[in-house]
């Protein structure tokens, strides 16, 4: 990438991590990660447990900081950036344990990732829900399939649904990406089927990061796929690239087992 | 009925109505006495009512709410004594509240600051305010130039009008209504801030700060907004106690009026501001009653009270009138819907 006359990057990548690594103790979680993604992807991050994708996330997010290497988003650093901040810029993400708000309605819900990045001196002489914020908070009941549970507290509602009005919150901030960490984890097929069909409804003008152990559901969004192992990137490449590469058949299953990837 | 009662004004009618039995029962009972005991009372139920909004509403919980109270009830002791030589007479009297809203409030934002942008919170901001409310009463005791030390300030007047004794001569009665005045307005601007856009933060920071976070709030401001404003009420409540109890002393900003007063908050349900009040009074009331009889019994029982009231549930005296209530209107639903049947 080359900068323009004026300064500015000529961005086709909305996110890159230059050399990111995190330990833990003596535990090295992540290392040397560089990756770029292009803006409008849907970029699938793979894995067996513990092989640093919710690291990744986790520095994307700001919720640790890198040990070394940084995190750009659209061409700027993010190194001294807070959590909020970063959600500001434009991402946001839905956690591996779904975390939406218990104990507020649906509507409630959606409504938070409206206003919420709002200045609060500001909130503090303007009254709730504006027909424009209402609307908006309401397309996004349709389009996360919650319209009719929309007085219901969002503590009572299915695994699911849970998940689904979390992705809800995340796009109601209107974010350029969208960091979606085991959006299936714990849903059943018809289920999983509802969520990518839910993902297709929703990508375009964004970009999508997702992390899955679900490879029929990897197959169906990403376009891209990187792999990791013990926190590092062991290849990148399109589904079909991927499924038969020896040694991500090897990171996931051990030696001699017999490819379980390639099955679909 | 019940939808005006959720209103702002219709919080205020709540407020009025509690200070209009509460004057006619202990003026019944007690006559003028009996009322300025209650006007105390109700000065407390403004400052749990700061606790019921930081705590139920902010998620916020502070062992060391007595601080602001304290420093407010200063506040209009020192514009209005000789003690650090600012005695401004009447007109002191008519600051002094405003007066123990700011410093209250100024305080709070210093401590505010360095607390929750600190990331203290949870039980740790419990602690570190109970920690400031004993700093507070001891800095006070010590430091008598300004704070009277162990012999706190006596000979504080009530709130008056310069030129004029209209307000000072029927003191018991007065003093009443100006409570219970500022009471029902306070009830009424917390309940304006709780239905703007700006309560629904604080929906967002009580319910998942975390999340909040991830969605961009700027959730150390919320908190820190909301700490100052229920300070700032606490310091007011305060400045109204000096004027009423005519007496202040560094124990008002310790620990034991902290934690009481959470517990009124308790009694009457963290999540209402009209609970908040009542269960002052109810403690306060029942307490002073209980007294005549046994101090020690009544210790002993309110205890037992607090006891049964977090094991049973803490939505307290209001969780029990919203029970009456939904008890009413499930009774009135189902008239509604029989004579609908018989019209149909």
């Amino acid at each position: 990438m080359l900068p323009l006359e004026d300064g500015r990057k000529a961005v086709a990548l909305l996110l890159e991590t230059v050399d990111l690594g995190v330990r833990f103790g003596g535990v090295v979680a992540l290392h040397d990660f560089s990756v770029g993604i292009d803006e409008g992807e849907i970029h699938g991050f793979i894995g067996p447990n513990g092989s640093g994708k919710s690291t990744l996330f986790n520095l994307i997010i700001g919720r640790y900081k890198p040990r070394t290497g940084k995190v750009l988003f659209q061409g700027r650093s993010l190194q001294r950036l807070s959590p909020d901040q970063r959600a500001r810029l434009g991402m946001s993400i839905k956690f591996q344990t779904t975390s939406v708000f218990p104990g507020l309605s649906v509507l409630e819900n959606l409504m938070l990732g409206i206003v919420g990045a709002q200045a609060p001196m500001r909130e503090l002489r303007r009254k709730a829900w504006s027909s424009a914020e209402r609307e908006s908070a309401e397309h996004m009941l349709e389009t996360v399939g919650l319209s009719e549970k929309s007085d219901q507290p969002a503590g009572t509602l299915g695994h699911g649904e849970k998940g689904w009005l979390e992705i809800g919150v995340a796009l109601a901030t209107r974010p350029r990406l969208l960091l979606l960490d085991e959006p299936t984890s714990g849903m059943g097929l018809e289920e999983t089927n509802r969520t990518i069909e839910l993902i297709q409804r929703i990508r375009s003008g964004l970009t999508i990061l997702v992390i899955e152990h679900d490879m029929e559901f990897v197959r169906a969004v990403a376009e891209r796929i990187t792999v990791l192992f013990r926190g590092g990137l062991l290849t990148q490449g399109a589904y079909d690239d991927i499924k038969n590469d020896e040694r991500v058949i090897d990171a996931y299953l051990g030696r001699g087992r017999e490819g379980v990837l390639s099955q679909s | 009925m019940r939808r005006f009662l959720a209103t702002p004004l219709g919080g205020g009618a709540q407020a009025l109505a509690v200070a209009a039995v509460l004057a006619l029962v202990t003026y019944g009972s007690g006559g003028l006495s009996g009322l300025d005991r209650a006007t105390v009372w109700l000065d407390l139920g403004l400052f749990a009512l700061s606790i019921a909004l930081m705590w139920g509403y902010g998620g916020i919980l502070s062992f060391g709410q007595a601080t602001f109270f304290g420093l407010g009830a200063y506040g209009y002791a020192w514009l209005t004594t000789d003690t650090v030589g600012m005695n401004l007479g009447a007109l002191g009297s008519l600051l002094g509240p405003i007066f123990g809203l700011l410093i209250a409030g100024l305080l709070a934002l210093a401590v505010g600051y360095f607390l929750i942008y600190g990331k203290v919170a949870g039980a740790f901001f419990a602690i570190v305010t109970m920690a400031l409310s004993f700093m507070m009463a001891s800095l006070g005791t010590y430091w008598s130039g300004v704070f009277g030390g162990s012999m706190g300030i006596s000979g504080i007047p009530p709130i008056s009008i310069p030129g004029s004794s209209a307000l000072s001569t029927r003191g018991e009665v007065a003093g009443y209504v100006v409570v219970a005045a500022v009471l029902v307005v306070v009830v009424v601007v917390v309940r304006l801030l709780l239905g703007s856009s700006f309560g629904l933060l604080m929906d967002g920071v009580r319910d998942n700060e975390e999340r909040f976070l991830f969605l961009g709030a700027r959730t150390a401001q919320i908190k820190l907004i909301v700490f100052v404003v229920a300070s700032c009420i606490a310091g007011l409540a305060g400045a109204l106690y000096a004027s009423d109890a005519r007496f202040v002393s560094a124990d008002l900003m310790g620990n034991l009026l902290s934690v009481e007063a959470v517990m009124w908050v308790l009694v009457g349900g963290s999540g209402s501001l009209i609970g908040a009040i009542v269960g002052t009074l109810a403690v306060r009331g029942v307490g002073f009653w209980m007294s005549g009889v046994s101090l020690d019994y009544w210790m002993i029982g309110l205890g037992a009270l607090y006891i049964v009231i977090v094991m049973v549930g803490s939505t307290g005296l209001a969780g029990l009138g919203r029970w009456v209530m939904d008890k009413g209107s499930s009774a009135a639903a189902r008239r509604r819907e029989k004579g609908g049947r018989v019209a149909a």
